[in-house]
């Protein structure tokens, strides 16, 4: 039954008026009459906020102060040298303006883009022949000095608006071809292996304005279509791996004659765009909200192609003053107000490209503990399930060894070993192989696992509870359906788990306040144990339908679209597992591990071999910047061994033997490795 | 009464099943005496006004009434229309600062609740709300009706529902 189904049936008895002898006898109103509601899309006017008469203030106050000069880069623009168009930069607040390019008449340089680390620009050249007429575009690229220029196309047709990947390998562009409608290309950034990343079928008349999110894993575009009563102008975002894998975001532009010149803000949430919605202006898109909303316009200014600075705080655009026919650049606060003018440019300032602040370089990892040794293996208690480190002390999941699916968390001193609470739970983590499932996070140990059903059907609930950790009482409990709950993470302020559903693996998000379920995305496999977050994906590895000897695959969620993509693992591994070491995912092949790349098109990064053997398969691994810590076995199944995976050097070095117990499950503390094992006890490394 | 068929007959089979000699102006009227009421419903649950949702219907009708065989799909046509044409008389009505509620039409209290909820949704979340939990339509069918990807139809969905629960809540807490 539909939700709200009462009061939409109690809807349903509200009686509706004949309108039939009106109908018949009602002359329709002009659907081309601008003013008339037909025109208008329920989507975006609801979102347009106008902030009217800015374009004239700012002009009032243009030039007086020197804004953004701590925003850091340099701006990157076109304008006109006195013959044609060139490429320049200057300084935020005005100041420093160098000529980059110096092209003959016969050519025009525009739409400069900077590369991610700021180190180069893009820019396209367009070039006439000798009777000024036909005209082709191609790409070039140069130092952010003017040097080394260099061209990337060659033909044939043209190519426009470059937007470099954000990390610097790959450029989007519009091409443009006479046997084509005008598509989205992506090629390497030397011009090398171009392929078409959209394809403009039958009711698409052009696809342009690329610009590629910041963190790599979209493009977002204009299209033009033309049918009926489709909605002429669209901004889209597609995701580059598969571009046909849908849903996507997309954005009608009702009422627009025009769109152009999309820019990302830094953080990838909204997306600056240039286009006559409710007349002309300078809009941005709330990309996951797919809303629209004006930041400045003023029929004088007519802002056009913006940029923001790499610390999204601030937006620079090109306008026109009033009573004047030549563009020049403004810097405003991201939400359109401190609008100022920089004085002092060339005529015609368009375009123009804020170049970001160089990455900074990653901090040297910590150093690997130089030596380690046990400390003490001692005993918690029956049926282990799995370890956490975390608020100064170990946790352990343990059950009620009764069949239930209740147990205790034991918060263990780890100086003196004591038990300092122990708290009963109606949820532990159920994985009878152990680890995971356990997360300690702002003052709360998060747990998931099974509850008993509301029936006794001895069918369970997958459900998390929330411990305080202040209290060291159960705060919360979500029951969110399906059977167990496998692992748990956050990602973008909600609650993610993995857990076992009614018809294979799924991945649930919720609200971490309320246990609410905002989403449930099915990954197509019959069992998956770990869940890790980064770079705003999710990623979980499962197996097929051999639960015993598996090619495993990687699976990557990602929130924004909604998009479950699958990955194979390169080699036939036995559960592979996915763990984060310095903000990069790794894979456990057994033995060995593979990096999962960000936007991989599979693997392509080289495994690399271990010969040492996992000790199991699932709990025995975790990561942390010093590396990967992992447990291995003797090539007869015993003397197992912490060692320390180096993701930069591809070694592993071992740091000590562990004479007592078989290893079910691992926590890493900054001083300490915290190993359960099947005999209920815990292992006590130390590091030094 | 206010159910709606799960789905949409597609229009081939629809204009196949007329009978013969049927004109288009029939099929018009046999679709407004159909669904008219189902429609108008709907437009009634989205702007919140029964004004609004009487024009809106009555345009969209007429509308389609005077474009004949030009449209393809006049179900579809019609919903999407009406809809558009609410949604443009909202905003011409919050422009002039006029008032948008159901006023004293009579309808029961569960209703007028509903409907006074669904007006502080976004009009996007209230016309998936109201196609999907209200006319029973299919995310992909609501998708094509308002001109979106299914997609953005569950998102809409997802947090308009949300929204919903939390205000009827609290006005039965209250």
């Amino acid at each position: 039954m539909a939700e709200f189904g009462d009061r939409f049936a109690s809807l349903a008895r509200t009686r509706a008026p004949d309108l039939w002898r009106e109908i018949e006898g009602r002359e329709p109103r002009d659907p081309n009459e601008p003013s008339s509601p037909q025109r208008v899309v329920v989507a975006l006017v609801a979102f347009l906020v106008a902030i009217a008469g800015i374009g004239i203030a700012a002009v009032t106050f243009g030039g007086s102060d020197r804004p953004a000069a701590a925003a850091g880069g340099r701006i990157a623009f076109a304008a006109v040298d006195g013959s044609t168009w060139q490429i320049y930069s200057v300084a935020p607040d005005g100041s420093g303006l160098v000529q980059l390019t110096h092209l003959s008449d016969m050519e025009v340089a525009s739409a400069p883009a900077w590369s991610p680390d700021g180190g180069r620009v893009a820019f396209v050249v367009q070039t006439f022949d000798e009777t000024g007429g036909t005209r082709r575009a191609d790409i070039w690229t140069m130092d952010a000095d003017g040097s080394d220029p260099t061209q990337v196309t060659h033909g044939p047709g043209s190519s426009w608006s470059p937007s470099w990947s954000p990390d610097g390998t790959q450029i989007a562009y519009t091409r443009v071809s006479a046997h084509q409608r005008d598509q989205i290309w992506i090629m390497d950034s030397d011009g090398s292996d171009p392929y078409a990343f959209t394809h403009c079928g039958s009711e698409c008349l052009g696809d342009s304005s690329p610009s590629w999110s910041p963190d790599g894993t979209r493009i977002a575009f204009v299209r033009r279509t033309g049918s009926g009563a489709v909605i002429p102008w669209s901004v889209n975002v597609w995701p580059v791996r598969d571009p046909r894998s849908l849903p996507v975001p997309h954005i009608e532009l009702d009422g627009a004659t025009f769109a152009a010149g999309l820019s990302w803000s830094p953080d990838g949430s909204i997306l600056a765009l240039d286009t006559d919605l409710d007349g002309a202006g300078l809009y941005v898109v709330d990309v996951e909200e797919e809303r629209i909303r004006l930041v400045t316009k003023g029929p004088a200014l007519d802002p056009s192609a913006s940029s923001w600075s790499p610390d999204g705080n601030h937006i620079v655009f090109s306008g026109t003053p009033p009573g004047s026919e030549s563009s020049t650049l403004y810097v405003a606060d991201a939400d359109g107000t401190n609008l100022r003018e920089l004085t002092g440019l060339p005529p015609n300032a368009s375009w123009p490209a804020w170049q970001p602040t160089p990455t900074e370089t990653q901090p040297e990892p910590p150093p690997p503990p130089t030596d380690a040794g046990v400390v003490d293996t001692f005993t918690v208690g029956p049926d282990v399930r799995s370890v956490v480190f975390g608020e100064g002390s170990v946790w352990v999941a343990t059950s009620n060894n009764d069949g239930s699916e209740g147990g205790r968390i034991l918060r263990i001193d780890p100086e003196t070993h004591e038990v300092q609470a122990e708290i009963p739970v109606e949820v532990i983590p159920t994985w009878e192989v152990g680890g995971g499932a356990m997360v300690v996070e702002e003052g709360s140990l998060w747990v998931t696992g099974a509850i008993e059903g509301p029936g006794t059907d001895g069918v369970s609930d997958a459900a998390v509870i929330r411990i305080d950790t202040s209290t060291n009482e159960v705060a919360q409990t979500f029951d969110l359906g399906g059977h167990v709950g496998a692992d748990l993470t956050f990602l973008d302020g909600d609650l993610w788990v993995l857990l076992f559903g009614d018809d294979g693996m799924e991945v649930v998000r919720a609200d971490r306040e309320t246990g609410q379920l905002i989403a449930r995305f099915r990954v197509a496999a019959n069992w998956a144990h770990t869940l890790v977050a980064t770079d705003g994906r999710l990623i979980t590895a499962v197996g097929g339908d051999d639960a015993v000897n598996v090619d495993g695959r990687m699976i990557q969620i990602d929130p924004a679209t909604g998009v479950v993509s699958q990955i194979d693992v390169p080699t036939r591994s036995f559960t592979p597992m996915p763990v984060l070491s310095r903000g990069e995912v790794w894979v456990s092949l057994d033995p060995g591990f593979t990096r999962f790349a960000p936007l991989a098109q599979g693997f392509p990064d080289p495994s690399v071999e271990l010969e040492l053997r996992f000790s199991d398969c699932c709990g025995f691994l975790e990561g942390d910047d010093r590396g990967i810590w992992f447990l291995s076995l003797a090539p007869n199944g015993t003397d197992p061994t912490l060692n320390l995976f180096d993701p930069a050097t591809g070694d592993a070095a071992g740091l000590v033997e562990l004479d007592q117990g078989s290893p079910v499950a691992m926590a890493v503390a900054p001083d300490a490795v915290w190993i359960l094992n099947y005999e209920g006890t815990l292992t006590h490394v130390r590091l030094g | 009464v206010f159910t709606f068929p799960s789905v949409l007959l597609p229009v081939k089979v629809r204009v196949e099943r007329a009978p013969a000699g049927v004109s288009r102006s029939d099929e018009i009227e046999r679709l407004y005496r159909e669904r008219g009421d189902r429609i108008w419903r709907a437009l009634l649950a989205f702007a919140g006004d029964p004004e609004v949702a009487s024009d809106a219907v009555a345009e969209a009708f007429a509308q389609v009434l005077r474009r004949g065989d030009e449209v393809r799909d006049p179900e579809r046509w019609v919903w999407r229309a009406a809809f558009r044409i609410a949604a443009g008389e909202l905003k011409e009505r919050r422009r002039s600062g006029v008032a948008v509620n159901p006023g004293s039409y009579e309808m029961e209290e569960p209703a007028r609740d509903l409907v006074l909820a669904l007006g502080a949704l976004s009009e996007r979340q209230r016309v998936s709300v109201v196609l999907h939990d209200g006319a029973g339509y299919p995310s992909k069918e609501v998708a094509r009706i308002i001109g979106s990807t299914e997609a953005a139809v569950r998102v809409h969905l997802m947090r308009g529902r949300r929204r919903l629960r939390e205000l009827l809540r609290d006005d039965a807490d209250g």
